[in-house]
C-alpha cells in the first residue's frame, strides 16, 4: 500500500494511514496541537499499531494533552503499539511527559549530531534493537560529516535525552513488524524483507500470486512466470514501492505470461502503478484490475486511508476520472479520495472488469490463504519461526546477511534465505557502529546489475577484524563475480563443455557448502567452508587481474564499509563495486571464447574461473584437435590444459598459437624433440614428447616416443576433409 | 527611597563583582560574609537579601519574620530546586541559574532585576544589545497567531537551525496560547477563552497581545504581553515546581503547567513582569552561544515580578 501526502484538518497536521494484515501505520505530518483530536483518531484502531513520528514539526502543551488521549485510549484497543523514527521533539517528551508513550515501545528514533568542525548539525537514526549496547552506554556514536569528514560529535546531553529510550530493556522486533516497515520508515530492516516476496497459491481455476515488498528490479519476473497458465490473479494490495525498474519488470511479468493465459487478473493495484497507467504494458493486453487502491480523506477524523475501490462496481464513474466517495472505515463519515490528477488519469485507462469476476470474492480467497501462511519471511529455509535459534531472538538470526538465494521451489517462487551464523561461535548479532557513508548506497546488495552501457559488479567481505583485508576480500568477490558472469555469457557448446565444465561444478559446490554449514550453524563447518569459498575467489580475482588486465580495468569505482560489534569485538565488512563497460565486458568474453589454433588443435585462453579448481593461472584449453593434429598423437586430449612447449610457458590462447608455432618450425629445420607439459583435471602435469623430423623429408605423421597413445590409428591416417565431422579416430 | 540591601558571599572576588553590579542598579549593599551576619541584618529590616541557594535554608526563618524583605537567590543546582522550593517561600522571587558553578549571576541579569526592583520598567527589546533584528505583531486570531508562531519558527531557524526554529516556536505559540486564551476575562473575572482552546477565535483591539521577539546574535528572545494582568505568581512557581518535582510531566491538576514546563525546558531565562489587572509580560531569553547539550543541565533563571497598578 503506498501512502499519499493529504492536507488534514487545518493543514497543520496530516495523518497518513496504511496498514497491511493487522498491522496499520499512522504517519503524523505536520504540527500536533490543540485541533489534534486524539480520541477520534483512536477510535477504530485495532490490532498492532505503529506510529512513524519522524515528521512532526512541534507538539504544543495541548497537543501533548490529545496525544496522551490518544495513546492512552489505542494501548486499550491495539494489541501492541510500536514508535518508529521519533524525531528529537518527539524523544523530548518521552523524556519529559510521562505515559508519553502509553504501552508502547520506541523502536527507532533520530538523535542529534554536530560537527565539531564546522557546526553542520544533521541527525542519525538509531534502532532501540540493532544500537541497545550504545544506547544503554549512552554513547551514540556518529558519523563522519559529509563536509569534512570530521567525526560528528551527539549534540545532546546523552543521559537526558536517552533518559526514556536506555530505560526499554532489549527486545527483538517482531518479523511481521519489520517486514512491514521495510519500505514504509527509515526502519534499517534485512534487505530481503525489501525484496518482493511472492505467494502462489491455486485456488480452483484461479492461480493466485499474493506479491508484498517493493517491486523493483529483483522481482524474479522469469521464475514467476512459469508454469502460469489459465485465470492469473495477481494481489498488489501488499507492494511497497514500485521502482521504474520494477515497473519494467513488472511489464514483462505480463507480458510474458499473456500469452499463456486466459485471464490476468489485478487486485488492489496500487496507487504507485495507477499513476502514469498505460494500459498496454501495465496492463497487458489480459490484465484487468478488479480493485485499486486510493487514498481517502476523512475530513471527520482527519485520517488519511488507502481504500480498495472495486472498479466494476463504481466503473461509470472511474471511466471519468470520478472516483467514488466511501465511508470511513473508522468513524463512518463520508471520506474524499484525495488522489493525484495523475491517479485520476490512470483510472480512466482501466478496462471494464468481466462481469463474472467477483472482487470481494476473489480479495477473500486471496487474502485468506495468504493470512493462513502467514508468510512475513516467505518461509526462509532453515527458519522455522522466531525460537528457529534457542537463546537469540528470532530477530537477530536474520541480521547478520550472509546469502540471498533464489530457489526455484514448486511452481516458481521465490524464496529469500539469510542465514544467521554468519560470525561463526559468535552468539551476538553484528550491529552497525559505523559506516564509510551515512546511507548504505543502492548497490551494496545487488551483485550484479546493467546499468545503461555499464555492468556493476559488487563484491562483499565476510566480517573481518580490519578494513583492509576486508576491501581485499570484496575485491575478489567482485572480481570473482565479474568471471562467473563472463562465463555465463560464453555460449560456445565446446568451450562450455571443456573449459566450463571443469570448474563450475567446483564453484557451485564451494559455494553451496557454504551455504549448508551456514544454515546447519556448525561453526567447523562454516569455517572450513568459508575459507574455501575465500581462497578460491582470491586465486580467480588474482588469475582474471593477470590474464586480462589488459582488457578491463580491475579498478573498484565505489566502496562502503560498516564496522559491526559482534558480542565484545569489532569488524568490519566491506563493500567493492566495480563498474565495467559493457564493451569491456564482451572483450572479456571474447579474450576467453576466442580460439587460436596451432599444430591442427584449437586452445582457448585458461579462464580465470578454472582457479577455482587449479593453482594455475594461466595456460591455454584445448578445445578441439584435428584428427591429423601432431598433439592428438602425443595423447592430448579435449579439456587439456597446456602450459609451456621447450620450456616456454603458454600462458593464453595467443600464446598456445605462437609458441607451439614457432618451436614446432624451429625444430623442423633440423629435426626434434618438441617437449609439452600439460595438466589434464586434478591429475599432475604431464610432459609430452613429440619427435618433429626435418622440413626436407616428406611430410609424414611425427612418432611419439614418450607418452602413452591415446588411440591405435595414431599418425597413419589421413584427415578428414571437414575438421568438425566426427573425428574417425575416437 | 533607594533599597537597602544584604550581600552574603564568602568569596571576596565575587562580593566584589555582585556590589560592583547592585551599585550600578542604583542600591548599595552590605556585605557579608557569614549567615550569622545576615541574620541581624535581616531582622532588622531590609528590603533585599542577595545570596547563594546553599545559604538560603539558613535565613529562611529570619525572612519569614521580615515578609517584605525579598531574597535573590543563585545557583548552579542543575534539578532547579530552588524553583520548587519557591512555593512555599513568597519572598523569593527571583532565582538566578548559574552558568558555572561558583560563577557570579550574569551581571546583565542581575542588573535588569535589580533596576526593575527599584519600580524601574523597560521594553523586552532592552534584553538584546542595540543593534539587534527585532520583529513585533499583534495577533488577534487563531489564525495570526498560527502565522506569528510559523514567523518566529522561521526567523529563529535562520539565525541558528531548524531545530532551535522549532524550539522557539513551541515557546512562542505556549506563550501566545496563554495571551490569547487563558488571559482574556469578562468584566466579572470570568474567563473568554480558556475553555475554548480547540476553537478559532477573534480577539479585540483591546484584548489583543503583543509579541516581540528578536536576536542580536548572542541572545534569542521571545516576549508576549498582553493588556489583562491576571497571571498570579502560584500559576508561575506552583506549575513549575509541579513539573519538577515530578522529573516529567502529567496531566494532573488537568495538565496545568505543562505549558509553562515546556517553555522553562527550551530557554535559559524566564521573566515575568506582571501590573495587577493591566499587562503581564512574559519573557524568555535563550543565550545562543550554549550548546544544546549543555542546554539541557544548564540551571534556569526565573524571575517574578508584580506590580500593583498606579
Amino acid at each position: 500500500m503506498t501512502d499519499e501526502a493529504v492536507a488534514g484538518r487545518g493543514g497543520k497536521l496530516q495523518i497518513h494511514k496504511s496498514g497491511q494484515g493487522d498491522i496499520t501505520l499512522l504517519r503524523f505530518v505536520g504540527i500536533i496541537d490543540e485541533g489534534f483530536d486524539g480520541p477520534a483518531v483512536a477510535k477504530g484502531l485495532q490490532g498492532q499499531l505503529v506510529l512513524a513520528l519522524d515528521q512532526i514539526r512541534r507538539i504544543t502543551s495541548f497537543g501533548i494533552r490529545q496525544w496522551i488521549d490518544f495513546i492512552g485510549r489505542a494501548s486499550q484497543t491495539c494489541s501492541a503499539i510500536y514508535f518508529v523514527d521519533c524525531a528529537p521533539r518527539i524523544v523530548d517528551q518521552f523524556n519529559m511527559v510521562a505515559n508519553f508513550g502509553g504501552a508502547g515501545k520506541i523502536l527507532s528514533f533520530q538523535a542529534p549530531f554536530r560537527c565539531p568542525k564546522c557546526g553542520n548539525e544533521r541527525v542519525k537514526l538509531f534502532q532501540v534493537d540493532r544500537d541497545h549496547e550504545m544506547i544503554r552506554a549512552m554513547e551514540l556514536e556518529g558519523g563522519l560529516c559529509p563536509n569534512d569528514g570530521t567525526q560528528e560529535e551527539f549534540d545532546d546531553d546523552p543521559d537526558t535525552y536517552l533518559s526514556f529510550i536506555s530505560t526499554q530493556p532489549a527486545y527483538a522486533v517482531d518479523p511481521q513488524i519489520a517486514t512491514f516497515l521495510a519500505g514504509r520508515s527509515s526502519y534499517d530492516v534485512p534487505e530481503g524483507l525489501r525484496k518482493a516476496r511472492i505467494e502462489k497459491r491455486i485456488q480452483g481455476r484461479y492461480t493466485i500470486l499474493s506479491i508484498a515488498g517493493d517491486l523493483s528490479d529483483d522481482l524474479p519476473e522469469r521464475k514467476l512466470s512459469e508454469g502460469l497458465e489459465g485465470d492469473v490473479v495477481f494481489d498488489l494490495s501488499s507492494v511497497g514501492r514500485v521502482t521504474p525498474e520494477g515497473r519494467e519488470k513488472w511489464r514483462s511479468l505480463l507480458a510474458t505470461v499473456a500469452p499463456t493465459t486466459e485471464r490476468i487478473v489485478l487486485l488492489g493495484l496500487p496507487l504507485a502503478m495507477l499513476e502514469g497507467l498505460a494500459r498496454n504494458e501495465d496492463l497487458a493486453e489480459k490484465g484487468q484490475a478488479l480493485t485499486v487502491l486510493l487514498p481517502h480523506m476523512c475530513p471527520s477524523c482527519g485520517v488519511t486511508s488507502m481504500l480498495e475501490v472495486d472498479v466494476g462496481k463504481h466503473y461509470p464513474a472511474i471511466k471519468t476520472a470520478q472516483p467514488p466517495e466511501l465511508s470511513c472505515p473508522d468513524c463512518g463519515a463520508k471520506a474524499t479520495c484525495v488522489a493525484s490528477n495523475a491517479a485520476l488519469v490512470g483510472l480512466t485507462h482501466l478496462p471494464m472488469p468481466a462481469k463474472d469476476l467477483n472482487a470481494a470474492e476473489l480479495s477473500r480467497m486471496a487474502r485468506s490463504t495468504a493470512k493462513a501462511t502467514q508468510p512475513t519471511v516467505s518461509a526462509p529455509v532453515g527458519y522455522s519461526g522466531p525460537q528457529a535459534v534457542r537463546g537469540r531472538p528470532a530477530w537477530a538470526t536474520w541480521l547478520p546477511v550472509v546469502l540471498v538465494v533464489a530457489l526455484g521451489v514448486g511452481a516458481g517462487l521465490y524464496f529469500v534465505v539469510r542465514g544467521g551464523k554468519e560470525a561463526g561461535p559468535t552468539t551476538s548479532a553484528p550491529v552497525v557502529v559505523e559506516a564509510s557513508h551515512p546511507k548504505a548506497p543502492p548497490w551494496r546488495d545487488q551483485t550484479f546489475t546493467v546499468q545503461g552501457d555499464q555492468v556493476l559488479i559488487t563484491g562483499r567481505s565476510d566480517l573481518v577484524p580490519d578494513k583492509e583485508q576486508g576491501f581485499t576480500r570484496s575485491r575478489a568477490a567482485a572480481l570473482e563475480e565479474l568471471c562467473h558472469q563472463v562465463a555465463t555469457s560464453i555460449r560456445d557448446p565446446v568451450w562450455v563443455e571443456y573449459v566450463g565444465g571443469q570448474f563450475q561444478g567446483y564453484r557451485a559446490k564451494a559455494m553451496g557448502d557454504l551455504e549448508k554449514a551456514l544454515i546447519s550453524g556448525e561453526p567447523e563447518a562454516i569455517s572450513k567452508s568459508r575459507r574455501r569459498v575465500l581462497e578460491g575467489q582470491a586465486k580467480v580475482a588474482e588469475a582474471l587481474t593477470k590474464i586480462a588486465s589488459s582488457a578491463v580495468s580491475a579498478e573498484r569505482s565505489h566502496y562502503y564499509w560498516e564496522k559491526l560489534r559482534v558480542g565484545d569485538t569489532t569488524h568490519y565488512r566491506t563493500w567493492s563495486l566495480f563498474r565495467v563497460a559493457k564493451a569491456e565486458f564482451h572483450r572479456l568474453v571474447q579474450l576467453f571464447s576466442a580460439q587460436q589454433e596451432a599444430l591442427s588443435a584449437l586452445a582457448v585462453t585458461f579462464f580465470p574461473g578454472m582457479a577455482w579448481r587449479y593453482d594455475k593461472d594461466g595456460g591455454a584449453v584445448v578445445v578441439a584437435l584435428k584428427p591429423d593434429s601432431p598433439l592428438k598423437h602425443v595423447g592430448i586430449l579435449p579439456g587439456d590444459l597446456l602450459l609451456s612447449a621447450q620450456d616456454r610457458q603458454v600462458t593464453d590462447a595467443n600464446g598456445f598459437r605462437k609458441v607451439l608455432t614457432q618451436e614446432y618450425e624451429d625444430l623442423e629445420r633440423e629435426g626434434g624433440t618438441l617437449v609439452l607439459q600439460s595438466k589434464r583435471g586434478d591429475g599432475p602435469v604431464v610432459a609430452h614428447r613429440l619427435m618433429v623430423a626435418k622440413r626436407a623429408r616428406p611430410a609424414q605423421a611425427p612418432t611419439v616416443r614418450h607418452g602413452t597413445p591415446r588411440t591405435k590409428h595414431q599418425g597413419t591416417k589421413p584427415p578428414p576433409a571437414n575438421i568438425w565431422d566426427d573425428n574417425p579416430f575416437e | 527611597m533607594p533599597l537597602t540591601a544584604a550581600l552574603l558571599t564568602p568569596t571576596p572576588v565575587l562580593a566584589k563583582h555582585i556590589a560592583r553590579v547592585l551599585c550600578c542598579a542604583g542600591v548599595t549593599p552590605t556585605v557579608v560574609t557569614d549567615v550569622a551576619a545576615l541574620e541581624k541584618i535581616i531582622e532588622g529590616g531590609i528590603d533585599l537579601v542577595c545570596l547563594g541557594g546553599d545559604s538560603l535554608d539558613h535565613v529562611v526563618p529570619s525572612l519569614k519574620k521580615q515578609p517584605r524583605t525579598l531574597a535573590l537567590v543563585w545557583s548552579d543546582d542543575k534539578a532547579s530546586r530552588l524553583v520548587v522550593a519557591a512555593p512555599a517561600l513568597h519572598q523569593l522571587n527571583n532565582v538566578f541559574g548559574l552558568r558555572y558553578p561558583a560563577a557570579p549571576p550574569r551581571s546583565w541579569e542581575l542588573l535588569r532585576v535589580v533596576r526593575r526592583l527599584t519600580g524601574a520598567r523597560a521594553r523586552p527589546e532592552g534584553y538584546l544589545d542595540w543593534g539587534a533584528t527585532v520583529h513585533r505583531c499583534s495577533p488577534a486570531s487563531t489564525a495570526m497567531l498560527d502565522q506569528a508562531v510559523a514567523e518566529v519558527e522561521e526567523f529563529a531557524s535562520s539565525v541558528n537551525n531548524r531545530r532551535f526554529g522549532s524550539s522557539m516556536a513551541e515557546v512562542a505559540h505556549e506563550l501566545l496560547m496563554n495571551a490569547m486564551y487563558d488571559a482574556p476575562v469578562g468584566p466579572t473575572g470570568e474567563p473568554l477563552f480558556a475553555f475554548r482552546r480547540s476553537e478559532a477565535i477573534e480577539l479585540g483591539a483591546e484584548q489583543r497581545p503583543e509579541l516581540i521577539y528578536g536576536c542580536d546574535g548572542a541572545r534569542f528572545v521571545v516576549s508576549v504581553a498582553d493588556p489583562f494582568g491576571g497571571l498570579r505568581r502560584e500559576h508561575v512557581f506552583g506549575g513549575l515546581a509541579r513539573a519538577l518535582a515530578s522529573a516529567t510531566l502529567d496531566r494532573s491538576h488537568g495538565g496545568a503547567g505543562l505549558g509553562m514546563a515546556v517553555v522553562f525546558q527550551a530557554t535559559t531565562l524566564l521573566f515575568f513582569d506582571v501590573i495587577r489587572g493591566q499587562r503581564t509580560e512574559a519573557t524568555a531569553v535563550l543565550e545562543l552561544d550554549v550548546p544544546q547539550r549543555e542546554l539541557r543541565t544548564l540551571p534556569r533563571s526565573v524571575h517574578f515580578f508584580q506590580q500593583e497598578p498606579s
